[in-house]
């Protein structure tokens, strides 16, 4: 759906991305993840069409970009991380404006202005004026404006930045809601958790260049080696009797222990799984739980960083944004 | 909701009138000026009370007292609100137009404009008719009370039909001229937007200004100075034509291609082009912001059919000009300007330069970009474009002024001097901008063009300071060369006389005498004969033409013209060679810094 070829762009002599070469097939959702000045904001204008790349190849959904803009933004719905709104404008009278702006036909507006206000869960606000709209209201509107053409690309930076939590629970859902429809989503952060639940695959990028890019499980698999486990126990002396026990077992690696919990690799089949967890019920008091752990965009960053993240447990400027 | 009318209407257009006149508003507005229109009508209605104890007003009865103050106070009303009509439609909605797309990257909208799916030119438009609609709301309440005080204050109608042309046409030129400034302006960086709201007080002024310095024509009761005139001569039907000729020759009526036609409708004309390329500007600016491929030949067609008017405006030699070569000059100082505007724009900075070679690493790979082809195509093509110019004119010049014969065949070898050095000045000046811009000025090209505009001014006062006019210095501007050449020209610089048969009128007929001189300012009676339909077939087609050479000629004038030549073909090889040296050192130093940037 989405394709790059040796993407660059120089600001001057800067350098905001080089040579990105990456794939994100259609209904994907997928987490651009890197510090603040990785250059997720300035890959995402040029594939929105906004911002034309110093070289390269990129093609959207069958249209290349920088030949066709507005064929590209037929297919492709982009929202940026910082925008205004017409506040003068009633919520009916913005959509309505941007509906006809993107060629939905005259019969069809207002049932596409009913729809995405449902979706978003702004049809009560419907003729409130956008300036009277609270942040994560404005934020879900520009989703409704950018939705109303159907794009089956949707673009988005940095969607919960500047967002209470429940605003941002609202949104994750909604963005959960968008990828169940089939749209192939690209949504950027430099807060993993905020996409640690949504998506499908993930790409990480660090000073212009992409550091690894995939389906989330699959990449986990490649960089840790296995299937990451999670073991509860009751207390710490639990968990550092389990550590102990799977130290000296076979197929299992990267143990690490923190409080009542360890987390190590596994590597086998399922059946082998089912293996351990049986002997390390048997042979350790104290085990609560064991399962396989969920894999997150965090955990692709933390093993693709190959430990050296784990010292800060979130790459730079996280601390800036609370998390979910 | 309202959807039928808001849904057959421009989204953007509806927008705006959304935003900016919605309906409490509008109720309001109309109000406001409801009430200001009757309050100032009362009080203009008692100023324009006649003084019954005046002399001439002692035996006046009431009728015609209330007739007097009825006329009266319909003129100070119909200037009044013509004056508001000004300043709502020339000052008002250019400097609404001209902040339009700034604006919209202020709020923070810009994006959502850029991924519209609204063709430019909709988009524009929108925001053309959008930006005025306050003016047209409150101009729209205003018209019919001006044409009634029109009709009351018994104006010439023609002359308010005039008036309205102006306010319309040119009121829509200035507006489109704002639309372009700002959509040029919607995708500049932050630091170029700051201040980008000070764009529309500035289009404003324009607007004013242009108000100011063409209403004349406009306003000016041709029709009543005609008729006053001509009574105060005789009263006859000759006069009559005769004072039509006087008037073709003076400020109300000017020539393009050499046919008379009222000032007003020239500036009418001009109005309608400059708005018309505005307006195209505009969508091509919104094109590019957009980042819509966007090909030359609109620029090609703008600068060709612009020398087609400059052209047409300085066009032939007519019996009461005596100086073609100042023509020229006004010709080649306009087109020197277009073309270094030209050269700063399409200049290519540091920045953008660090950012192409920073992949392209070939020499010779920058040249292949569209951008850098279309740049290098455009500016030959205007400047090929202002030598055809060059040479149309100075043709006409040499064409009898009442047959059209051409009356010299030596005259292109003064006109290809001046064509070389129009050549020579314009590609020594886009390097000389190129040099400039690879510094590290922020502004690029304009830095050029402003130095290049004090190099020339600073080798004008120095030629200025030797005893001979025609020394080096002064022949390095192209103008002054161009000066130097056609000075005591026969054809160029020289007063001209026609012999014509001269026409008396008596009784019925007329008798034509020959070998009647008329020498410039006379007013010439050459039209005579064609605008009077009683004498037309009395007067012979042609005439006499005699010119005589307004100054002499440099003693040296062969020598001067080739030196001129030489030094102005030096100083532009010498900025070629400024750029090309600039130019690889600029990329040494970029390439360079990459590579220790990489090693690092």
């Amino acid at each position: 759906m989405i394709g790059t070829d040796a993407l660059t762009k120089y600001y001057d002599t800067h350098p905001a991305v080089r040579e990105v070469s990456l794939f994100v097939p259609e209904g994907e959702t997928c987490a651009l993840v890197g510090p603040n000045g990785a250059g997720k904001t300035t890959l995402l204008k040029m594939l929105a069409g906004l911002l034309r790349p110093t070289s390269g190849k990129i093609e959207v959904g069958g249209v290349e970009v920088g030949i066709h803009p507005k064929r590209l933004h037929r297919i492709v719905g982009y929202v940026p991380d910082t925008f205004g709104l017409y506040d003068e404008l009633k919520v009916w009278q913005f959509l309505e404006y941007f509906a006809r702006a993107q060629g939905v036909e005259a019969e069809r507006v207002e049932r596409r202005i009913a729809a995405v206000l449902e979706l978003t869960g702004l049809a009560e606000k419907r003729d409130a004026r956008a300036g009277a709209l609270s942040r994560g209201m404005r934020q879900r509107l520009v989703i409704a404006k950018t939705l109303l053409h159907a794009p089956k690309v949707l673009l988005l930076d940095e969607p919960a930045s500047g967002l209470d939590p429940h605003a941002r629970i609202e949104l994750r859902d909604l963005i959960r809601e968008l990828g169940a429809l089939g749209t192939t989503l690209v949504v950027s952060s430099h807060i993993l958790t905020e996409l640690a639940d949504f998506c499908t695959s993930v790409v990480i990028m660090e000073r212009g260049r992409v550091r690894s890019s995939g389906r989330i499980d699959e990449l986990v698999r490649e960089l840790s080696g296995g299937t990451p486990v999670r073991v509860e126990t009751l207390d710490a002396e639990g968990a550092a009797r389990a550590r102990a026990y799977l130290a000296g077992r076979e197929g299992v690696s990267r143990i690490e222990a923190t409080g009542e919990r360890v987390d190590c690799t596994f590597v086998g089949d399922r059946e082998g799984l089912a293996a351990l967890h049986r002997e390390l019920v048997a042979r350790v008091e104290g085990v609560v739980s064991f399962y396989e752990r969920r894999l997150t965009v965090e955990d692709v960053f933390l093993a693709s960083n190959d430990g050296r993240g784990r010292e800060r447990r979130a790459p730079e400027g996280a601390g800036k944004e609370s998390s979910l | 909701m309202s959807w039928d009318v808001a849904s057959k209407l421009n989204p953007e257009f509806v927008k705006i009138a959304r935003m900016s006149l919605p309906r409490r508003r509008a109720v309001f507005i109309a109000g406001l000026v409801a009430a200001l229109v009757a309050g100032g009508g009362w009080l203009l209605w008692q100023q324009s009370a006649p003084n019954v104890y005046h002399n001439g007003n002692l035996y006046l009865s009431d009728a015609d007292l209330w007739a007097m103050q009825t006329r009266d106070f319909g003129r100070a009303a119909f200037e009044g609100l013509s004056v508001l009509l000004f300043c709502l439609l020339f000052i008002v909605a250019p400097a609404v137009a001209g902040v339009s797309f700034v604006y919209e990257r202020l709020r923070g909208t810009a994006v959502f404009q850029q991924m519209t799916l609204l063709s430019p030119f909709r988009q524009a438009a929108g925001k053309f008719l959008g930006s005025g609609l306050f003016a047209y709301f409150v101009a729209a309440m205003l018209i019919p009370p001006a044409l009634f005080a029109a009709y009351l204050g018994e104006t010439n109608p023609y002359k308010v039909l005039r008036i309205y042309l102006f306010l319309l046409v040119g009121g829509l030129c200035w507006q489109a001229i704002g639309l372009f400034v700002s959509a040029s302006l919607a995708g500049s960086p932050e630091k170029t937007l700051r201040g980008g709201l000070l764009v529309g007080p500035l289009v404003g002024v324009g607007g004013a200004a242009t108000a100011l310095a063409l209403g004349h024509y406009f306003t000016v009761d041709i029709e009543a100075l005609r008729d006053t005139q001509a009574f105060s001569i005789s009263g006859d039907y000759y006069n009559q034509y005769n004072y039509d000729y006087y008037l073709e020759q003076g400020r109300y009526w000017w020539r393009f291609y050499g046919a008379a036609v009222p000032a007003y409708l020239v500036v009418l004309g001009v109005l309608a082009f400059v708005g018309a390329w505005a307006f195209a500007g505009a969508v091509r600016r919104v094109k590019a912001w957009q980042l819509i491929p966007t090909g030359p030949r609109a620029v090609w067609l703008f600068f060709a059919s612009a020398e087609a008017v400059v052209v047409g405006l300085l066009w032939g030699r007519h019996v009461s000009d005596a100086t073609p070569s100042e023509r020229l000059i006004i010709y080649l100082l306009l087109n020197s300007c277009a073309l270094v505007a030209l050269a700063g724009a399409s200049a290519v900075g540091r920045g953008r330069l660090s950012e192409w070679w920073s992949v392209a690493r070939d020499p010779v790979a920058l040249f292949q970009r569209e951008e850098i082809k279309n740049a290098v195509k455009t500016y030959l093509v205007v400047l090929g474009i202002a030598e055809a110019g060059l040479a149309a004119l100075w043709l006409s010049y040499h064409l009898h002024p009442l047959t059209g014969d051409l009356q010299s065949l030596t005259f292109p070898v003064n006109l290809a001097a001046a064509g070389a050095s129009l050549g020579a000045f314009a590609l020594g000046a886009a390097a000389f901008i190129q040099f400039c811009a690879m510094f590290r000025f922020r502004v690029g090209g304009v830095a050029g063009v402003a130095l290049l505009t004090v190099f020339y001014v600073f080798v004008t006062l120095a030629g200025a300071l030797f005893d001979k006019r025609n020394n080096t210095f002064t022949l390095i501007n192209p103008l002054l060369y161009t000066e130097t050449l056609t000075r005591g020209d026969t054809y160029l610089d020289s007063y001209l006389e026609v012999r014509e048969p001269r026409i008396e009128l008596r009784g019925r007929g007329c008798e034509v005498r020959e070998e009647m001189v008329f020498a410039p300012p006379k007013p010439a009676m050459r039209t005579l004969g064609y605008c009077n339909p009683l004498i037309k077939d009395c007067v012979p087609r042609g005439g006499t033409v005699v010119y005589e050479a307004r100054r002499a000629r440099h003693r040296d004038m062969a020598q001067s013209h080739a030196r001129g030549l030489v030094a102005q073909t030096l100083l532009a090889l010498f900025c070629f060679g400024l750029a090309g040296l600039k130019w690889s050192r600029t990329r040494g130093e970029m390439l360079g810094g990459r590579a220790a940037a990489q090693v690092d």
